[in-house]
Formats: structure tokens, C-alpha cells, sequence
């Protein structure tokens, strides 16, 4: 009995129809949201090619900026190389001695796509002024000789009259005169012991 | 025409296909929707909203169970999910009132007329009976009303709740066996 009233009153529970202009009112609402949905993909995708644009310019810049900045490191790079081969010449010829304010030039590193020069104390390069217009005459290799002026011979234009050329003679210094080396003991008079902490 | 039929034509883009897919379950989904929800705007609503999300999901329906079992799955979900929603308003607006009824699932504040159910509860037997639905666990109180809808096998119940058949004849007759305890604690005896 009891099952049969429970039965029927969940029955009625869930009874009814729904309006029936359900299907009018679906088929609207679909209407409206595909031509609600239209503009906002356009929109989308309008605002996506924008941002895709955007990054795309952005990616060009920063492209063109790392070239340039590699165009610049290697310019300088290569400044730097011409002017420790420079400093070098100049040493060469200065006799193998280092200027005195002349950089020191540690390790020059060669890697596969860059020569990097790696420096010290590297802050400033000192002009170097050196002749290099060809020479007017040739070369002729003169023999000297201490206080003896050269004379060439045979040499056309006539080669230079050198009256004298000196060379500095490098004198040995005199031996190093050790005399007689005395040794004494260590003597202790007196040990004294302090306290560190003052008593 | 079948419902393979409108439902390739729908996907087409045939609008009057899919209108014909309406009428043809709008029933079960307004009961379905019903069971959930008590109140009849509310379960209108919650029909409407399903077949929406049915005609944007036509694509991703790929025949493994029948249109109407996929579209009361829908149904359901959006009607549970209607009722939690109200649920929640109900607890938010109402904290003080906790033993009012929650219109989600009785309340039916927003209907002026009277409910279907309190037409059947002419009887004061059948008023109790009425509350007594009301008052069971929601698992219970559901399983109870999809079987009673008229719409829904007890197959169909089991794949719109993602639960086992047994699971679902259980709670019906769980149902039954609390509202009947209730019913003797309230003082009423079974005639039949």
C-alpha cells in the first residue's frame, strides 16, 4: 500500500511538461550565441595576429640589436688585436723592452667563432706614432766597430759618413766578495711570561 | 527519422534537425532535470541549458551510447549543478533559517502555484510522504525520482549518475524502506 503512495507522489514529483515553446526558445538561444560568437572570433583572432605581430617585430629588434652589439664586440675585438700586434711591433723595436705605461697584454684566446682577447689592466692604449713611409735609400749593412768611423765602399749614392757609432760594452759586474762568514750561539738571558689577560 | 539520422543532420548545421531532437526528448529531459531540482522554472531552465550544450557538443557525441542516455547525461549534470548552486545561495542568504526548506529541493518558493506533489498530498498520508522524500539523502531522494520520472530505465538512471544498475535499484528501494520506517515513527500504519 505504503509502496504504491510513495511510488505516485515521486511520480507527480517529477511530473509536468515543460513550455512548449522549449524548442523555439533552444533554437534562439543558438541563434544568438553563433552570431554573438562570430564577432568575438574575429575579434580572436584579430587580436591574436595582433599579438603574434607584435612579438614577431619585437623578435626582429632584439635580432637586429644582438647583431649589431656583435658587430661592435668584434670591431672592437679586432682594434684590440691590431693594437697588441701594434704594442708588440713597438716592443720588438724598443729592443724586446716593455713601455712603461704600455698594457700588459696576458692571453689572446681564439675560439671558433670569435677571437677574444682577454686583458688586464687593458684601460688605456697609449698613441703609438710610428714612421712608416717607405725608405729612400736602400738598406746597406755597415760594419762597425767601436770608435772606428764606417766607410763604405762602392756604394751609390754615396752611403753616409758615419764618424763615429757607439756601442755601450756590457762590463760584467764585479764577483760578489763574501768574506769570512762568522756564526754566534743564541743567547737568552731572561724568559719572561705575560699574561695575556692583563693579571 | 531516427535519431542517428537528425542527429548527422544536426551536425550539419540543420537547425530544424536538432529542433526535431528537442521535441522528441524534451520530456525526459525536463523530468530528469525535474528529479534534480523540484522547482519547474528551474528544471525548464536547466532542459534549455542542456540541449545548448548538446547542439555545441554535437561533435564530440560518437555513438557509444544512445543520443538520448548522452543527452540526459547532460541534463543531469546541469541540473546538479544548478541545485548546488541554489543550495549554496540558500545557505548564503539564509544562515539563520536553516530548518526552512531549501528550494532546491522543495522549497519551490519561486512557484506561485501549487507543486505537483502537493496536489497528490490531499491526504495528510500524503503530505507525509511528500516531506519524507524531501527529507532523504540526496543519492537516495534522486535514485527514488529518476525511477519514477516515466522517462528513465533503471539502465539509463545508471549511466546519467555514472553508478552501477545495482547501485541504483538499491537506492530506490533504500528509499522506499526509510520514507516507510519514517512513516511508522510519525504514527502511520500500512493498511495494505
Amino acid at each position: 500500500m505504503w509502496d504504491e503512495e510513495i511510488d505516485n507522489a515521486a511520480r507527480q514529483a517529477t511530473s509536468g511538461e515543460p513550455g512548449g515553446d522549449l524548442r523555439a526558445r533552444v533554437l534562439a538561444r543558438l541563434e544568438t550565441t553563433r552570431r554573438s560568437r562570430a564577432p568575438g572570433i574575429a575579434v580572436a583572432v584579430a587580436a591574436a595576429a595582433a599579438i603574434a605581430a607584435a612579438i614577431w617585430v619585437q623578435r626582429v629588434k632584439q635580432v637586429q640589436q644582438v647583431q649589431q652589439v656583435q658587430q661592435v664586440q668584434q670591431v672592437q675585438q679586432v682594434q684590440q688585436v691590431q693594437q697588441v700586434q701594434q704594442i708588440q711591433q713597438t716592443q720588438a723595436v724598443q729592443g724586446g723592452r716593455r713601455a712603461p705605461d704600455a698594457p700588459q697584454v696576458r692571453r689572446v684566446e681564439e675560439t671558433a667563432n670569435q677571437l677574444r682577447v682577454q686583458r688586464v689592466g687593458l684601460t688605456r692604449i697609449p698613441p703609438i706614432n710610428m714612421d712608416t713611409r717607405p725608405l729612400s735609400r736602400p738598406v746597406v749593412a755597415v760594419p762597425v766597430a767601436p770608435g772606428v768611423a764606417a766607410a763604405i765602399e762602392g756604394a751609390s749614392p754615396p752611403p753616409l759618413a758615419l764618424e763615429a757609432v757607439h756601442v755601450p760594452i756590457l762590463v760584467a759586474s764585479p764577483a760578489l766578495d763574501v768574506g769570512e762568514l762568522v756564526t754566534s750561539p743564541l743567547e737568552i738571558e731572561e724568559i719572561k711570561v705575560t699574561d695575556l689577560t692583563g693579571q | 527519422m531516427s535519431d542517428a539520422d537528425l542527429v548527422a543532420r544536426a551536425r550539419q548545421g540543420d537547425a530544424a534537425a536538432f529542433g526535431a531532437l528537442v521535441d522528441l526528448h524534451r520530456s525526459a529531459v525536463y523530468r530528469a532535470a525535474r528529479a534534480a531540482l523540484h522547482s519547474h522554472e528551474e528544471a525548464e531552465d536547466a532542459a534549455q541549458d542542456a540541449f545548448v550544450i548538446a547542439y555545441q557538443r554535437l561533435g564530440s557525441f560518437r555513438g557509444e551510447a544512445s543520443f538520448k542516455t548522452w543527452l540526459l547525461t547532460i541534463a543531469w549534470r546541469q541540473a546538479i549543478s544548478r541545485r548546488r548552486a541554489l543550495t549554496r545561495w540558500w545557505a548564503r542568504i539564509a544562515p539563520a533559517n536553516r530548518n526552512d526548506p531549501d528550494p532546491a529541493i522543495g522549497g519551490d518558493v519561486a512557484h506561485p502555484d501549487p507543486s505537483p506533489e502537493a496536489a497528490a498530498a490531499g491526504s495528510e498520508l500524503g503530505r507525509a510522504i511528500v516531506h519524507e522524500i524531501r527529507a532523504l539523502p540526496p543519492k537516495l531522494r534522486d535514485a527514488l525520482l529518476l525511477a519514477q520520472s516515466g522517462e528513465l530505465s533503471y539502465e539509463e538512471i545508471a549511466a546519467i549518475t555514472k553508478s552501477p544498475v545495482g547501485t541504483i535499484k538499491w537506492r530506490v528501494s533504500e528509499a522506499r524502506k526509510k520514507i516507510k520506517a519514517r512513516l511508522v515513527e510519525r504514527g502511520f500504519s500500512d493498511v495494505g
